[in-house]
């Protein structure tokens, strides 16, 4: 079922056109990886998906609902989205940070109830937060912080994620870790977009891939598809290597240059 | 018996003014206290200049008649270049100044600041012989307590409760004309009571614990908005008075000590509750 | 690992309300006069014309009212501005919202208005003091960092002040010049319950606008861009904190004058209490501003009779320090 669905979207920013006549889709149950160099624009397109920025040109809609006229707070009922740098300003509990994310769902005036509760208590079970409860966020490591906004995140009861480099600063162990709390939601229905620079990931974890270069899409599919050498070759001015692993799963790497 | 008669005539010569038999032609008054008194008691053609502050109606009381001469602002290149034979001061004008003036040969005379009737007197008939007015003098004096023994004569059984309530809750305590005033006109001046000397302030809680009758009050600069001037419109003063509004009093009949003192009296002796 | 306090919201919050109520009856206890309160109280009621009725409801009750209302409007404030700026050091006083209402209500009261129209006064707090803000803001920018906003803050600070003191040398009153202690020091002194009812319109509307922003404060602790993702407009955010900010510190300032660091200690002592979460911080920093203002005017009044001590020069003498020691004990604060 296409959830996100947007056409041609055009962006200048600070005198440089950063995305160009750039199409892109997203269907339930999909992990969907922006890969492409530096610069190419992909936290542009995120930004565009998530409603921060309005493109020059071009539509966006979510379920056939346009953003033009999708209000911002049905939207974030339904999308949540994971800033690059992760932080947060005041030392609050883990507990309250996640609880946050219920904010979508609450007005003004409401407090979280017995619902909410249960849900966030969910949400950090399934992050590993359990007993992480009361301690304070900046005194987390890395990998930990990772967990708790995205726990935040999951707490909205998102049907969709957007999610800008999650795994960039952490070590190998919670890469993974949070690579795979990602692709959990896709097979629990959700549906993710996430900016990458590691290839590796890209082609470990998602289903689809959407390389990205000057603002434009250079080639959209499967990662065998789309990690093919002429496009590595094109995109990063860099060779790959094929493999295979000991369960016989193939896997490309980036090489040399 | 002759003793006596020498002593007294020796008195009488020394109380003339040792510089001159004739009375002074270019007196400069560079205080507005004794700038009234001079316009009370001398000739136009004695006058050389009268401070600057008497030509202000709100603070003067002679300042119509005043329009005509030259001020000085109380500067010392003003008052040489106007010659004076007989400069008049008050207590409180600059101390240096007069001390320079007097180094450089001139008559400087020094008025105190009243506080009450027989104070206004000597002023007022020391300043008339200095000028050489001492019936001008006489007159203003016998006048002046004419009227305040008239308004004695007509003061209550039972003296009302009164009391001054300036900007910065100031009020006029024992020893001011105010108190002065207050009693001949017929009232219980609160602020002495409570045991205020001269120009002080006073707590509200104070004022309003003495149970005041009627306020009074002298505006200095009416019409113009301060906090201080605020103050005076506080509720609670005019709930205290059952309604009275406060009676403003004009500055001028204060601020300096003179015969304009009576006027201030009689202002007091009419508000009185009939 | 830092333990947070076990202390539920209710329990905080009840303890605060206890201690001001009390502080508030010991404010009408205080006075020149030592009153049978109970008596006053009564006469009051029943509208009985007694000296001590007067004194209380004249002298005493306004007083206590314009300090609490005055004080838990500047700790509330301080507190949203924290929020808003996601800084620990934003505050009415150094963003120069103070200071900019109470240059708007110089304007007015020495040059007639406010003796024309009695709402001209505060009028002229909430516009001036929208006005510093708003010039803060532009100055510093969005995403001002704490040196940028200090320096802000004290440039329209020092700028409001001399505009202060210009106005006062230039007022037609001969008592304006010396009456800049009052604006720049605050005072809660001689204020009857004609003042109290002026300002009261524009702090309770402040207040709650205020109220309400608690949710959009716990949002922005993940930073702007997750809030905005979140559905809540930030520019409306802004626009609804500051105008609030200007309505109730403003009405508040146009009657007691300037009245320092309130904004600033109070969110900051009851912060860890609250476990950092802003919308907690609101409330709680209201009943702690106006606990903080009861007590420093009631130990101004505990001076010697004569000496005029001002309020603002005693939450200065407990500001300034707290401040310094601030800045010493951050000294990872990146500026």
């Amino acid at each position: 079922m296409k959830r996100l669905h947007a056409d041609q979207l055009s962006i200048t920013l600070g005198g440089h056109q950063i995305v160009q006549s750039l199409s892109f889709n997203l269907q339930s149950g999909e992990m969907l990886g922006l890969i492409g160099p530096n610069g190419a624009g992909k936290t542009t397109l995120l930004r565009l998906l998530a409603g921060l920025l309005k493109p020059d040109s071009g539509t966006i809609s979510l379920d056939d609902a346009s953003y033009t006229k999708l209000s911002p707070q049905l939207r974030a009922r339904k999308m949540a989205y994971l800033a690059q740098s992760g932080t947060a300003h005041w030392p609050m509990s883990v507990e309250r940070i996640v609880s946050l994310g219920r904010l979508p769902h609450l007005s003004d005036w409401q407090k979280p109830g017995d619902n909410d509760k249960e849900i966030i208590q969910r949400v950090m079970a399934q992050t590993d937060l359990i007993g992480f409860e009361q301690r304070e966020f900046n005194t987390l490591s890395g990998g930990e912080r990772a967990r708790v906004l995205l726990a935040r995140a999951l707490a909205a009861e998102p049907e969709i994620l957007l999610a800008d480099e999650p795994v960039a600063a952490l070590d190998l162990a919670h890469q993974l870790e949070i690579m795979t709390l990602l692709k959990q939601f896709c097979n629990q229905g959700g549906a993710v977009v996430v900016v990458l620079h590691d290839l590796r990931l890209a082609a470990h974890y998602c289903h689809r891939l959407q390389l990205i270069t000057h603002g434009s899409e250079l080639a959209n599919g499967s990662p065998t598809e789309v990690l093919s050498e002429s496009n590595m070759a094109q995109a990063f001015g860099i060779q790959m290597r094929e493999g295979a692993g000991p369960i016989s799963t193939a896997f490309t790497l980036p090489w040399e240059r | 018996m002759s003793k006596q008669l020498i002593t007294a005539l020796l008195l009488i010569i020394c109380s003339f003014p040792s510089q001159s038999a004739e009375p002074p032609t270019r007196v400069a008054s560079i205080n507005l206290c004794t700038d009234q008194l001079l316009l009370m008691l001398a000739d136009s053609r004695q006058i050389a200049s009268i401070s600057y502050l008497a030509v202000e109606s709100s603070s003067s009381f002679m300042a119509e008649e005043a329009q005509q001469y030259q001020v000085n602002h109380e500067k010392i290149e003003e008052l040489l270049s106007l010659k004076p034979d007989l400069i008049l001061a008050s207590e409180y004008s600059n101390r240096a100044l007069i001390q320079l003036m007097q180094k450089l040969g001139h008559q400087v005379e020094t008025f105190p600041l009243p506080s009450d009737i027989e104070g206004i007197q000597a002023n007022i008939t020391r300043m008339a012989q200095l000028l050489g007015q001492e019936k001008r003098g006489q007159q203003l004096v016998e006048q002046m307590n004419q009227r305040i023994d008239q308004v004695i004569k007509q003061q209550p059984a039972v003296h009302p409760k009164a009391i001054f309530y300036q900007p910065n809750h100031y009020t006029s305590g024992r020893n001011t004309l105010q108190d002065t005033a207050l009693r001949v006109a017929g009232w219980r001046n609160l602020a002495a009571e409570l045991g205020i000397e001269g120009y002080n302030p006073i707590d509200i809680e104070d004022l309003l614990m003495a149970d005041p009758e009627q306020l009074f009050t002298s505006p200095y600069a009416p019409n113009s908005n301060s906090l201080a001037e605020q103050q005076l419109s506080h509720p609670a003063l005019q709930r205290v008075t059952a309604g009275r509004k406060m009676i403003e009093i004009d500055y001028k009949y204060w601020i300096c000590g003179g015969p304009m003192i009576a006027d201030a009296i009689e202002q007091l002796h009419r508000s009185l509750p009939q | 690992m830092k333990q947070p306090l076990a202390l539920t919201q209710k329990q905080l919050i009840s303890g605060l309300s206890l201690i001001l109520a009390a502080l508030f009856l010991l404010s009408l206890f205080v006075g020149s006069n030592p009153i049978p309160l109970f008596q006053a109280a009564r006469d009051t009621l029943l509208d009985t014309p007694s000296v001590i009725a007067l004194i209380f409801s004249e002298v005493r009750l306004p007083r206590a009212l314009i300090a609490l209302f005055t004080g838990a409007t500047l700790g509330l404030c301080g507190a949203a501005m924290q929020g808003l700026l996601r800084n620990p050091l934003a505050s009415p006083g150094l963003i120069g919202s103070a200071s900019g209402a109470a240059l708007g209500a110089v304007c007015m009261l020495y040059f007639g208005m406010s003796a024309a129209t009695t709402m001209a006064l505060p009028a002229g707090g909430i516009i001036g003091a929208l006005a510093a803000t708003m010039l803060v803001y532009l100055l510093a920018g969005r995403d001002a960092g704490t040196l940028t906003l200090i320096l802000a803050g004290v440039a329209i600070n020092a700028l409001a002040l001399a505009l202060i003191s210009l106005l006062l040398n230039l007022a037609p009153s001969p008592y304006a010049v010396r009456e800049i202690v009052l604006w720049m020091m605050g005072s809660i002194a001689n204020h009857s319950m004609d003042d109290f009812q002026i300002m009261l319109p524009g702090v309770l509307l402040g207040w709650f606008l205020l109220i309400g922003t608690g949710r959009s404060l716990d949002a922005l602790t993940l930073g702007e861009e997750t809030t905005t993702t979140m559905g809540i407009s930030l520019s409306r955010l802004r626009w609804r904190i500051f105008f609030a900010i200007a309505l109730a510190v403003g009405s508040a300032i146009s009657i007691t004058g300037s009245i320092g660091f309130i904004g600033l200690v109070v969110p900051h002592l009851l912060r860890p209490l609250v476990d950092h979460q802003p919308s907690r911080l609101l409330l709680a920093s209201a009943i702690g501003g106006a606990i903080l203002l009861l007590a420093a005017d009631i130990c101004v009044r505990l001076f010697p009779a004569g000496t005029d001590i001002k309020v603002g020069v005693l939450t200065s003498l407990v500001g300034a320090p707290f401040f310094l020691y601030l800045i010493i004990k951050s000294r990872r604060f990146v500026l």
